[in-house]
């Protein structure tokens, strides 16, 4: 059992630099969600541990142990792979006992200790029924198991799994998930999880990477990541529907601080406020959940003209998205309101709650 | 012009009928004169001088088997078995080494970026279209400089390198296709590139291993030319033995045949073994 | 994957070293030799050892009619031979593609003669063409020819018949690359043509024929290069003859070279049939880019 600890990483793609001095720390026996779009760097930074690719300069720790340049095998790591990438050639029982006939393992496992553990993990993962079955004879979810089971027979010390779940239809997709987090709650290794979807990740991590660009964008609990995104990228990638993030002003007021949102003035709390005067700049982003907004019927004070973008209804309640400038909201409503695309609306906006970001750099404008 | 697209299905009934009845009789007509060649090369082995020699040509005959027996058995020296023999050791082990070492190759050249990856490959396939007949004046003086003129290491070595470029093509696109993912996997759970190269991808691409070394085996089992030249007399192949007969001024035409069946008839039956990948490999990966 | 790098080139050495040797020693090496040799007089089986005697072998070819007329028989065969059967075989690559019953065997049948010995084939086709008694001449009586052909003997007809020989042999070899290059094309490429309104004609020229560029070029290339090396049914059919009518390069080269054990002019033609061969060769590779990926 070991944590994995990333020092200062540079890796470039050619003429393309990804990681410009990337730090990130993930404690012995956490579950670390890396978390981003596609093209961040996540699956580049889990197959850094796994020393299939090698940082241009930079330090990868496995416990306290330097792993740089050390081949694949020797770092005591399980890999589960997006496509789970299974031996055709072989059956289930000869995927799982791949990695112990491994010649850097020769010795090591009698072949009657082979045949426990291959039992054994396949009775954790509920694949034992299969040993004998050829792996392209298995449903997605069966090859899933024995990509896992494949990961964890030579108990690692690390386990990588990569999108392990993207290609599983829904309702597997679920069981599935509570099965990792189970398993994991069961043995306890320390394991990096790749995955685009936000709600994989607060779902199983007990942390979360929000990466973006090669950049760690925040690192986190879930809730610590849903209730206070150090970023307007983070809040906009977090929660269903995420924040909507609106473009302002900010202004003075009768010696308040007041945002001013598409010709809208709209008031801020004390709280709010006191952190709108360490903004660094006038451009301010509001991020809003989408309880802040509302339609009203007609113009009101603190509402603003918007435009009907996409609708659709989730049982009772019907889900807006609505432009006005360059910005959309999203916006919860009724299912009896009926709206159609173009239409132009009126929605109150109220900032209790709101986060503030920069506009330039998109930090949360922090709480003094 | 309803042959242009294929597969299309257009107005039904009479014209229908009669549209396929001529694309039947075309295309029997087409293998029948494919055919044809190989029928005359068998009766004729089945045939008297008497009956070869007839004219009108005579087309119901009662086989007689006396042109194999006289060629395998009776023929003075040495007889079409010690050929076929030579053939068939000359052929076996060019295909197994143009097939182990085309193998490494192409699993180098799909797997590993290295400055010149591309010319190696191109060079290799480049080799495919070297005419033999160019290469025939060096590689004699070469071959018999080092003392083995007529032997079988000599045909081995010069078919082995015929092989290589389609064998190393071939094998590359198979390479290709496999997911680097499962290459990867076997390297996180502790093995080299030699044992990945052994154990995971060679299985996994079994039957372009197939393909290539039935086609070898069919190139360097019909070679003439070199075997002509490297090895005309004890270690000669069957087509060396076949081309002697022409050279003779009474051709017996029943055991000529003989032999000719003996040598063709092992091919046709691999040809039948291979369909799935025969384009793929005479093309080498171009059309599929 | 490129956990070390040094490493890894290292293996990449190991797996395409042994290859690259069998191919030296007998490629390039021997190529090199070539050159060296046709720089010298040297007769095979003559004690007295190569003589230096720089281009005069290739200077010498220029004035060779032997050698003139064998570019010219060459070129009338790879071209007669290469067009017939790509012509013929691209036809029945269509009529074969029709959907009925009894085709796909019809298909096996039709490519066996591909895999027949060439020499084997020679043969076969030297007792056909037989002036007294082959089965060619009794098909030319039937349809009511006054006399015996000389298939093999009469000058003009000596080439045709080779062509015949060569074409029944490779016509069904570029019938079936041309079939499966077809059978890739997707049924809904057609469909959209359909949905586009595209007659059957502009189908084919518009929307098959581009899609089919690559296993056409494939296709000719082969049998050019194949039909221009073609030794083994002069061999058996007509060694050249009659009067040099079917002497090809190829076969010209054999005879200087073991016929009449000239190994230095022998060289010198088989530099120029490399460097010929090698052109059309770079042609081929740098149309054809299927190999772009590394």
């Amino acid at each position: 059992m070991a944590g994995i600890y990333f020092r200062d990483i540079y890796k470039s793609f050619g003429t393309s630099r990804l990681f410009e001095g990337l730090s990130l720390a993930c404690p012995d026996r956490k579950y670390l969600c890396l978390l981003g779009p596609s093209g961040c760097g996540k699956t580049t930074l889990m197959r850094i541990v796994a020393g299939l690719t090698e940082p241009d300069s930079g330090e990868v720790l496995i416990g306290d142990k330097r792993v740089n340049g050390l081949p694949p095998a020797s770092r005591n790591i399980g890999l589960a792979f997006q496509n789970y990438a299974l031996y055709p050639h072989l059956s289930v029982a000869g995927n799982l006992a791949f990695p112990l006939r491994a010649p850097i393992r020769r010795g090591r496992y009698r072949q009657a200790e082979i045949e426990e553990r291959v039992k054994r993990v396949a009775a954790l993962l509920r694949i034992d029924q299969l040993l004998h079955r050829r792996v392209n004879q298995l449903s997605g979810g069966q090859q899933q198991r024995v990509a896992l089971g494949r990961a964890l027979i030579h108990d690692p010390g690390v386990l990588l799994l990569d999108e392990p779940v993207t290609h599983l239809d829904a309702r597997l997709r679920y069981e599935m998930r509570a099965e990792i987090k189970l398993l994991h709650d069961r043995i306890g290794t320390t394991t990096i999880h790749v995955t685009h979807d936000q709600q994989e990740a607060l779902a199983m991590g007990d942390l979360i990477a929000v990466m973006r660009n090669g950049r760690i964008e925040q690192l986190g609990a879930p809730l610590e990541l849903y209730h206070e995104p150090a970023t307007a990228f983070v809040a906009g990638f977090i929660g269903d529907p995420p924040m909507s993030l609106v473009h302002a002003r900010l202004a003075q007021e009768n010696g308040n601080t007041i945002v001013q949102v598409a010709g809208s003035s709209l008031s801020l709390s004390e709280a709010l406020a006191a952190q709108a005067n360490m903004a660094p700049s006038r451009e301010i982003i509001v991020g809003l959940r989408p309880k802040q907004v509302a339609l009203v019927e007609r113009p009101e004070a603190g509402a603003v003209a918007t435009t009907v973008y996409s609708h659709g209804r989730v049982g009772r309640e019907q889900q807006l998205v609505l432009t006005f400038g360059r910005d959309e909201v999203h916006c919860r409503t009724s299912s009896a309101i009926h709206v159609t695309t173009g239409d132009k609306v009126w929605l109150s906006i109220s900032l209790d709650g709101a986060k503030l970001f920069d506009a330039a750099s998109g930090r949360a404008l922090a709480h003094t | 012009m309803s042959t242009i697209v294929p597969d299309k299905k257009n107005a039904v009934g009479a014209a229908t009928g009669a549209r396929n009845l001529a694309i039947y009789l075309a295309a029997c007509l087409f293998v029948g004169f494919g055919l044809f060649p190989l029928y005359m090369m068998i009766t004729t082995s089945l045939k008297t001088d008497q009956q070869t020699f007839a004219w009108p040509p005579v087309w119901l005959f009662t086989p007689r088997f006396q042109s194999y027996y006289n060629a395998l058995f009776v023929f003075g020296g040495r007889s079409a078995d010690h050929y076929l023999f030579n053939s068939l050791v000359v052929t076996l082990s060019s295909s197994a080494l143009a097939v182990f070492l085309g193998a490494m190759a192409a699993y180098g050249l799909a797997r590993f970026r290295f400055r010149g990856n591309r010319d190696v490959a191109f060079y290799i396939l480049s080799t495919r279209f070297a005419p033999p007949v160019g290469f025939i004046v060096p590689i004699y003086l070469m071959v018999q400089r080092s003392g083995l003129l007529d032997t079988q290491i000599a045909l081995i070595v010069v078919y082995t390198s015929m092989n290589l470029s389609f064998v190393t093509w071939i094998l590359r696109g198979f390479f290709l296709e496999i997911p680097i993912e499962i290459e990867e996997a076997a390297l996180v759970d502790g093995y080299t590139r030699w044992q990945i190269f052994l154990r995971v991808a060679l299985p996994l691409v079994r039957p372009g291993l197939a393909a290539t070394a039935i086609l070898s085996a069919i190139f360097s089992w019909n070679e003439f030319l070199f075997a002509s030249i490297l090895a005309p007399g004890d270690a000669a192949t069957i087509p060396v033995y076949l081309a002697g007969f022409s050279a003779s001024m009474n051709i017996d035409w029943g055991e000529y045949m003989a032999v000719g069946t003996m040598a063709v008839l092992p091919i046709m039956i691999f040809t039948l073994a291979l369909q799935r990948h025969l384009v793929r490999g005479l093309t080498f990966g171009a059309v599929r | 994957m490129a956990a070390s790098k040094r490493a890894d080139r290292r293996t990449a050495l190991l797996l395409i070293a042994p290859a690259m040797l069998v191919l030296v020693a007998i490629n390039i090496y021997p190529f090199i030799y070539a050159l060296y040799i046709s720089l010298h007089t040297f007769t095979l089986g003559r004690p007295t050892p190569p003589r230096y005697i720089g281009w005069s072998n290739y200077r010498d070819l220029l004035d060779d009619d032997r050698f003139i007329n064998s570019l010219w028989v060459s070129f009338k065969f790879v071209a007669i031979a290469a067009a017939v059967e790509f012509l013929v075989g691209f036809a029945l690559a269509f009529l074969f593609s029709a959907k009925l019953r009894g085709m796909a065997t019809l298909r096996k049948l039709a490519i066996l003669p591909i895999m027949v010995m060439p020499l084997a084939s020679g043969l076969i086709w030297f007792y056909i063409f037989n002036e007294n008694f082959g089965a060619m001449n009794w098909f030319a009586f039937l349809l009511g020819a006054p006399h015996r052909i000389p298939f093999l003997t009469d000058g003009k007809l000596a080439i045709l018949s080779l062509v015949l020989a060569d074409a029944w042999q490779w016509t069904p070899f570029v019938m079936l690359v041309m079939f499966a290059a077809l059978q890739a094309i997707p049924e809904y490429v057609y469909e959209a043509a359909k949905m586009d309104g595209l007659t059957p004609w502009q189908t084919f020229w518009r929307v098959t024929l581009p899609l089919l560029r690559s296993a056409i070029w494939v296709v000719l290339v082969l049998r050019v290069v194949d039909a221009f090396r073609m030794i083994e049914l002069i061999y058996l059919m007509t060694r050249g003859g009659p009067g040099g009518a079917t002497e090809t390069l190829s076969w010209y080269i054999y005879s200087t070279g073991f016929l009449d054990q000239d190994l230095g002019s022998a060289a010198a033609e088989a530099v120029v049939m490399i460097i010929a061969v090698s052109i059309i060769a770079q042609i081929f590779v740098r149309r054809l880019n299927y190999g772009a990926a590394t």
